[in-house]
């Protein structure tokens, strides 16, 4: 924790809850960088909603879970919010609501009603031995939610009478408030640099869509230390290996599909979010990351693995370096603090901003590949906690699909999502994992 | 402790009704008696609700207008003149506006209602215009066949899916049938007699292109619906 929460201020409190009673008082905050875009295209299938699941050894106690959501609501208070309109800016707004207890749905990741007052944009659900929390993006990324999940899980088990043992870096209801919790990092650690060159639009699956609901999930879970063992062989990381194995997937799909034409757009690139905490010193809950964007030229020919793989980890490398996402930072801010912007009527902002997204953001990727990393819970915790899976965002109409990774306890799940009637990705990836020497096992939905 | 059946979760003892799913935590026939608590009961709640406070600002705006039509009538003529016509239509449109916020999902209710709340405004219309002149025989009857034909479409959507290229076929052989029904109507009512002559035209011509859109839905496009013939 920041050394500020041990420095008493005048009164006996520290500057931490100083600054949160201020928060408090003030009655709402700014949105994030990050999340000024997602009011403009939140619908009922493109949800922005991401769920992290802890499956338990027991079946969950309701009454203990219900209070345990109230402890540690109360320690995240800068969550329990919901969405006020501006003349000039959307707004996150206190109201002092707990998230609701929901019984887990067969599709998950179901939109929020964020125009409705008082409305939480995170809420927890419980289905048999299993726990999830689905957040919002406009409240905060996958870090954020991770966060808040495993002080859930610390304060539900201690209630249970599992004592968790050492809590190390979990916040509990307990531990000091920091003011960096509730920093926007994108403007604090913003300045002025040369934009980054413009991209080319890229190729997209040709798959039909599913039927509405047209969200279809498939989870994978494998040894971690198998998968480490064959990114390690390569001489490269397993974000790198499993991006690498999304874009042969692709490629494969690519050239099913009728291969290189004319006047088509010949370019694959993934969407690869980074973490920038670890960029940048903050330990700020709220949105606070970036994307990568390697990408492979299929207009240079068919790629074997290993170029792929050379090819993904200098890229990755190289972008995700501290002043290449630096000026990914500087050009994103920058839109924000322009004059013109400032001053556009909100509903103005919204309509370019949604055409903006249809028209070229969401065009610029071919797939997205989230990885949450490796997440470590104190060892008494982990004989109670067996698993943790985590669901990306329903995908875009253009992209189709994507995948979370999450590591665990020695496993690592990867959760497919994918709005089209086709599983031919999903089938190529998983089958050159088991070809590399890879168990892999396919999971139910329960 | 009890183990709700629908949920998997753990209950303490004594609770009748599991907080998540609202059910009755041993009986697995049970309907929901609690309050709604997934996410998309909370979506369909609040669907309701905006379309709850669109009716409300709907109604404001639309009696204010009635209002300001009849103060604006009464203070220039001292009088009503033509704030009275002005008020019907939007009423009408208030009507419309209620049945189609709140009875989308029973179409039949919205198409009677429609029907009624048209007639009694056109036999308003023809009231505040100086008595009944044309309702009865050329305004009831054109109304009437409208929504019948309307009936008829919305009764051969029950039996037979129409919902890719015979829907407009099946439009098109309906928008005939009213042009003659409504010429025969209009000749009764101006001469006493029938002499068919716009609608055969029209007829003639949309049944050729009825028989098209039949012949590519049930041959060459076995069934297709228009979602997936249109999907972009």
């Amino acid at each position: 924790m920041n050394g500020e929460n041990h420095i008493s201020a005048p009164g006996g409190r520290s500057p931490g809850e100083n600054h949160l009673s201020a928060l408090k008082k003030k009655g709402w905050l700014e949105l994030d960088n990050a999340a000024k875009l997602y009011p403009a295209i939140v619908s009922s299938s493109l949800t922005a909603v991401f769920r992290i699941t802890a499956t338990l050894r027991d079946p969950v106690r309701y009454n203990a879970l219900r209070e345990a959501v109230t402890r540690t609501s109360a320690r995240f208070p800068y969550f329990n919010v919901s969405l006020g309109s501006g003349l000039f800016w959307h707004f996150l707004e206190f109201n002092q609501q707990e998230p609701r207890i929901q019984a887990e749905e067969e599709i998950p990741c179901t939109a929020f009603a964020i125009t409705r007052k008082n409305e939480p944009l995170y809420r927890i659900l419980a289905r048999g031995n299993r726990i999830s929390v689905e957040f919002l993006h406009i409240l905060t990324d996958g870090s954020g939610a991770l966060e808040y999940l495993k002080s859930l899980l610390y304060t539900y088990l201690t209630l249970c009478g599992h004592p968790p043992g050492d809590p190390g870096g979990i916040l509990l209801p307990e531990t000091p408030f920091s003011k960096e919790e509730t920093e926007d990092g994108y403007n604090r650690f913003f300045r002025k640099l040369p934009p980054p060159s413009k991209s080319r639009k890229a190729w997209h699956l040709p798959f039909r869509l599913n039927e509405k609901p047209r969200l279809r999930v498939i989870r994978a879970e494998m040894s971690t230390k198998e998968l480490l063992g064959v990114a390690r062989e390569h001489q490269v990381s397993l974000t790198e290996y499993l991006v690498a194995v999304y874009f042969l997937a692709l490629q494969h799909i690519f050239l099913d599909s009728g291969g290189l034409k004319k006047n088509r757009k010949n370019l694959l690139r993934i969407q690869v979010p980074v973490n920038m905490r670890s960029k940048f010193p903050t330990r700020t809950l709220r949105n606070f990351s970036l994307f990568v964007l390697p990408e492979t030229d299929l207009r240079l020919g068919t790629y074997t693995f290993e170029e792929i793989l050379l090819s993904v980890h200098h890229q990755m490398q190289m972008y995700s370096g501290l002043k290449e996402i630096a000026r990914f930072l500087s050009s994103n801010v920058s839109y924000e603090k322009l004059f013109i912007i400032r001053i556009m009527p909100l509903f103005i902002k919204k309509m370019i901003t949604a055409a903006i997204y249809r028209g070229l953001a969401s065009k610029r990727f071919t797939g997205t590949v989230t990885n949450l990393g490796q997440v470590t819970l104190p060892p008494e915790m982990g004989e109670w906690v067996t698993a943790l899976e985590f669901i990306p965002p329903p995908p875009n109409p253009k992209v189709k699909a994507g995948c979370g990774i999450i590591s665990y306890n020695g496993n690592l799940r990867i959760t497919f999502v994918n709005i089209t009637r086709s599983t031919d990705l999903e089938k190529v990836m998983l089958r050159h994992l088991t070809r590399a020497g890879i168990r892999v096992k396919i999971l139910s939905d329960t | 402790m009890p183990i709700c059946i629908h949920c998997g979760v753990e209950l303490d003892d004594g609770l009748k009704i599991c907080p998540l799913c609202g059910k009755n935590p041993e009986n697995s026939a049970a309907e929901a008696a609690g309050p709604a608590s997934t996410p998309s009961a909370i979506l369909k709640i609040h669907k309701k609700e905006q379309r709850r406070s669109l009716w409300e600002l709907s109604t404001i705006l639309l009696f204010s207008g009635i209002v300001i039509c009849l103060m604006v009538d009464l203070l220039t003529v001292r009088g009503f003149q033509w704030a009275p016509l002005a008020s019907v239509q939007i009423l009408l449109a208030w009507v419309v506006l209620t049945l189609f916020l709140f009875s989308r999902k029973r179409p039949l209710l919205l198409l009677a209602g429609t029907m009624v709340a048209v007639l009694a405004a056109l036999a308003a219309t023809d009231l505040f215009a100086g008595g009944f002149h044309w309702f009865l025989p050329v305004g009831l009857p054109i109304t009437a066949a409208a929504f019948l034909f309307l009936s008829i479409l919305l009764f051969f959507h029950r039996r037979i899916p129409l919902n890719g290229l015979n829907l407009p076929g099946a439009g098109l052989l309906l928008i005939a049938g009213f042009c003659m029904v409504t010429e025969i109507i209009l000749d009764l009512f101006m001469t006493g007699s029938i002499d068919l002559r716009w609608s055969l035209i029209t007829t003639v011509s949309l049944l050729p292109l009825a028989l098209i859109l039949f012949f590519t839905h049930y041959r060459l496009k076995k069934g297709r619906r228009l979602e997936t013939l249109f999907h972009v």
